[in-house]
């Protein structure tokens, strides 16, 4: 059996407001524009669990703030942990958009150019399980009018994405609506 | 547009179409009947407490020591239980929740394995791991006996404790037995829990925040029995109420605050602390009875000697505390309208200057608002203690975690100079867990409601007024449950299960028992019943089962009964269903009424006739020549005559038909409204109330309110009718966002887009804020120097 090794790192967790039960979430909505060829996300997420996830990254004392090496280290984050790929496995290109600071919740916004067969695309999203093993992130994928629910959990990362084929039109995938 | 008109018709026959197999999923407001328990001499149709109620009561007498050395509770308890049941029990469950940090407990087994998929792991979670592993906090139940000492059979199933009784115990009768016990506390910073303790390296001390510390009786109930399902971990306290008699003892220098006020201050208080007490009894401020400079004194002190604090609390259903020798103590008298509360913190300098500052202002706060909103804090103190515990709640006290920064600074929202806006969580992370936590002694330590099945009961409810708390402490508050548009990704989404599901099944937790519940309320409150008739009915909520405990339908049938608003198409929706609220404006009809008068008909119809586009088939055949025109002998009266030509007989038809109708009917006919029929149609599923902006002639708009009520035939597609001499020019659906509409694509006619959160930013995102007020400057420094060329 092969044994993965890991490394074992410091995190000076930030005083983070709690409640009497423990729950990590994350909210994106993934739009497919057929015209533009393009999956287009939208992504909320606590400002602590993105502040302690760079703080894992970066050292103990890193404090988030709006500015642009903020934004630099949450796209790199982001570019680590919500890949979108085909089969094979070889990521597909992340065009970052921006992000936007709003009462505790952070938006995050980039798309993926599509090109090809974009039915058969894989999304992987390990947004901060590295810091709880009971984080849910909820992935919305709505194509034309269907919308359908990927939900990642610490023991299933990685879902079918389920756009329509190139050759069809922005007519909807299997989903509810 | 094109408009149909209306016959109006002295009798019209209408033929009840044969009635088919029902089919109920389409009515959205079917009574709770099959859903709701049946009422009974217990809990009445109306929601109130009936005229048998009955609750048990649990009275603790607890001798308890914390070894500071090993960090280690030893207890001993007489518990006195009343069954005021109408039933004979013959054994009693008493819950050892601390049995959970077993390594065999159904909670540790339970656990799901982390993700190792990425190739660092925090020490936190390593540690945690291991801790997990090696530490054992489980209850060691040393004796069990009756009152006379005699050994009480009993046996233990993971969290609950079954005592057999050697005699049945009958209706109205009580018994008093004892337990003694002793377990080794937890760290709750590597095994995280409700209670547990904090080690401080730089000074060598502890903090306890000290929770289900002691053996205690579980529920026994008129709706489910015993309330004995196992502590995993969700699904928090089922208790009953009773009176405390609890001595603590801890070191000599250590400050213990706790549920109940203190009985021997004299022994247990320095001099100079009693007399800053009897102080601040008048001065209407913070006092501090134990100074951050003493406190920090304190830290340095090993006291090799004992002290015992005795607390006593009444009508309680639990009781915790903390104890430590870092503790900074301030209070604050309060005076309610006549009932005086001690409002306290106990916090380290680890906190400061965050706590002072906050803390005891919040706990005041809170009990202000909420009293205005349930009933007036009935308690004579309300602690807020910071430790380990990140923000749990117990009667008269609860451990908040948020602290300062190491260098002693705290954040919050506001604008720095290189970056511009950011958020920052320490001082309103603070403020919104104390009113969170401090709130909760309204929901669920009175209205003592069975958390181990129902999170929503508590944490909704307390979500709900702690988001109107929030915006009461300051403008714009950043509160961050309540608003309808915040949840709607989660109610979109469709791996969703229904509120009323029971705590430990439930996905995505914050969004189900925390923000839909608050959010649902708040919609209620403010779209469906108006704020005041809510408040009212919400109030006698709390008013009928304060000492009591409610179950959800006790809670939806009050808020219908004291308001006269059948509120079962809400419920139903909110809290049975994950249907979401999707409602679209799919179009506007007008209709004009028919005059019969042929000098107004014809012309009008002759206008609407030139009004029609020639048709492309028409327009080709127009050049070609006719045969009519060569031989214009072919033509007669008909290819003169216009249909739409007023003929005497019609005049003399209307006459006649003048001649038939009332007074009345005649003014009818000649009635010049406009009908307009707004069609509707559901898509979500939730039926919901139409908060419409109809616009007229392209310049004033009205708000209409409809209630929810026009789903009530067909929840899919619904009509209104709007009669008006002006032009409809515009209808906009939930122009306030406050009714958690999730497509707000199709709520315009005419149609109006309205772009993806991620187009919206992107077009916004041409130009940041820095640009526009460059922009702007740019733009001022421009005019300026061109009035100056202008001189």
């Amino acid at each position: 059996m092969k044994s993965l090794r890991w490394s074992v790192v410091l995190l000076g967790l930030s005083a983070m407001s709690a409640e009497a039960h423990r729950f990590h979430a994350s909210f994106a909505e993934a739009e497919h524009d057929a015209e533009r060829r393009s999956l287009e996300v939208a992504l909320r997420v606590e400002d602590h669990d993105l502040e302690d996830a760079l703080r894992l990254r970066h050292g103990r004392e890193y404090e988030l703030t709006a500015g642009p090496v903020g934004e630099r280290m949450a796209r790199a984050y982001v570019e680590e942990h919500f890949i979108l790929a085909r089969p094979g496995g070889q990521p597909l290109e992340l065009e970052w958009v921006g992000w936007d600071w709003s009462r505790g919740s952070t938006w995050l916004y980039f798309e993926y150019p599509l090109s090809g067969d974009p039915g058969d695309l894989h999304l992987t999203n390990t947004l901060f399980l590295e810091l709880s093993r009971e984080q849910v992130n909820t992935v919305n994928v709505r194509v034309g009018k269907a919308l359908h629910t990927l939900t990642f959990l610490a023991r299933s990362t990685r879902h079918h994405l389920g756009l329509p084929q190139a050759s069809a039109s922005s007519g909807p995938a299997s989903g509810r609506r | 547009m094109r408009r149909p008109q209306l016959l109006l018709l002295a009798l019209s026959v209408f033929v009840a179409r044969h009635a088919t197999a029902q089919d109920f999923s389409h009515d959205r407001f079917r009574q709770l009947d099959e859903l709701l328990p049946t009422p009974n001499v217990y809990r009445t149709a109306s929601g109130a407490p009936g005229h048998q109620y009955w609750q048990q009561q649990a009275d603790h007498d607890i001798e308890v020591e914390i070894d500071d050395e090993n960090q280690r509770i030893i207890g001993t308890e007489k518990i006195t239980y009343t069954n005021n049941s109408p039933d004979t029990l013959r054994y009693l469950w008493v819950q050892l929740e601390n049995n959970i940090f077993s390594p065999k407990s159904n909670g540790a087994l339970a656990s799901i394995a982390p993700s190792f998929s990425e190739d660092k792991l925090p020490f936190r979670t390593m540690s945690r791991l291991v801790a997990a592993r090696d530490f054992d906090g489980s209850v060691h139940v040393t004796r069990i006996a009756s009152s006379t000492g005699k050994p009480l059979p009993h046996r233990i199933v993971d969290t609950m404790m079954r005592i057999d009784l050697p005699t049945p115990l009958a209706p109205g009768q009580r018994i008093s037995f004892h337990i003694d016990w002793n377990y080794d506390i937890n760290d709750a910073t590597t095994v995280r829990a409700r209670t547990g303790y904090e080690y401080f390296e730089d000074d060598g001390n502890y903090i306890y925040e000290l929770a289900h510390w002691f053996p205690r009786m579980a529920s026994y109930t008129d709706y489910a029995g015993w309330q004995n399902k196992s502590f995993i971990g969700s699904g928090e306290f089922t208790l009953e109420f009773g009176d405390y008699d609890v001595a603590i003892t801890v070191p000599a220098d250590h400050v213990v605050a706790a549920t109940g006020v203190l009985q021997n201050p004299d022994e247990v208080l320095e001099q100079s602390w009693r007399r800053r007490l009897r102080e601040a009894e008048s001065a209407d401020e913070l006092v501090f009875i134990v100074t951050p400079e003493e406190a920090e004194a304190n830290e340095k002190s090993r006291s090799t000697e004992k002290k015992t604090w005795r607390f006593h609390a009444e009508n309680v259903r639990d009781f915790a505390f903390a104890s430590s020798r870092k503790f900074i103590w301030d209070a604050w008298l309060h005076d309610m309208n006549g009932h005086r509360v001690w409002a306290m913190s106990a916090y380290p300098k680890e906190a400061e200057p965050l706590w002072s500052k906050y803390s005891t202002h919040a706990i005041i706060h809170t009990l202000d608002v909420y009293s205005r909103y349930t009933f007036r804090y009935p308690y004579p103190v309300a602690w807020s203690v910071n430790g380990p515990v990140g923000g749990m709640e117990y009667p008269m006290i609860c451990f908040n975690g948020p602290r300062t920064e190491d260098d002693g600074t705290y954040t919050d929202q506001s604008t720095s100079s290189k970056d511009g806006k950011y958020w920052n969580r320490s001082k309103y992370g603070l403020i919104s867990v104390i009113i969170h936590e401090v709130g909760h002694n309204y929901f669920p330590m009175i209205v003592n409601s069975d958390e181990r099945q129902w999170t929503w009961m508590d944490e909704g409810l307390n979500t709900f007024l702690q988001s109107l708390a929030e915006q009461e402490w300051e403008e714009g508050y950043p509160s961050r449950r309540g608003e309808p548009k915040d949840i709607v990704e989660y109610m979109t989404s469709e791996n969703q299960v229904p509120i009323m599901t029971n705590s430990e099944s439930v996905i995505q937790f914050g969004s189900n028992a925390y923000g839909k519940p608050a959010t649902a309320l708040n919609v209620l409150r403010s779209t469906v019943m108006g704020e005041e008739l809510f408040d009212e009915a919400f109030r006698e909520f709390a008013r009928r089962w304060q000492f009591k405990r409610p179950e959800p339908a006790d809670f939806f049938r009050t808020m219908e009964d004291a308001s006269a608003v059948d509120l079962d198409w809400f419920w139903r929706g909110w809290f049975y269903t994950t249907d979401h609220v999707d409602i679209a404006v799919t179009g506007v009809r007008l209709h004009t009424v028919n005059t019969e008068d042929p000098d107004i008909e014809k012309p009008r119809q002759e206008s609407e006739r030139e009004e029609e586009p020639t048709t492309r088939r028409e327009s080709w055949h127009a050049s070609a020549a006719k045969r009519v025109d060569r031989y214009p002998e072919l033509k007669d009266f008909y290819n003169e005559f216009d249909e739409l030509d007023v003929t005497p007989q019609d005049r003399e038809k209307f006459e006649e038909l003048m001649a038939k109708l009332e007074d009345d009917e005649a003014a009818l006919l000649g009635n010049t409204l406009n009908f307009y029929v707004i069609d509707f149609e559901n898509l979500g599923g939730l039926v919901m109330p139409l908060i419409l902006d109809v616009t007229y002639d392209g310049t004033d708009t009205e708000r209409v309110r409809i209630p929810a009520e026009i789903w009530r035939r067909d929840a899919r597609r619904t009509s209104k009718l709007f009669m008006t001499d002006r032009e409809i020019t515009a209808v906009a659906l939930d122009p306030q966002l406050e009714t958690a509409d999730s497509d707000r694509n199709n709520n315009h006619w005419p149609a109006k887009a309205v772009p993806s959160r991620f187009k919206l930013f992107k077009e916004e995102k041409k130009k940041n804020a820095m640009q526009l007020a460059a922009e702007a400057e740019a733009e001022a420094s421009t005019s300026a120097t061109t009035s100056k060329d202008e001189r």
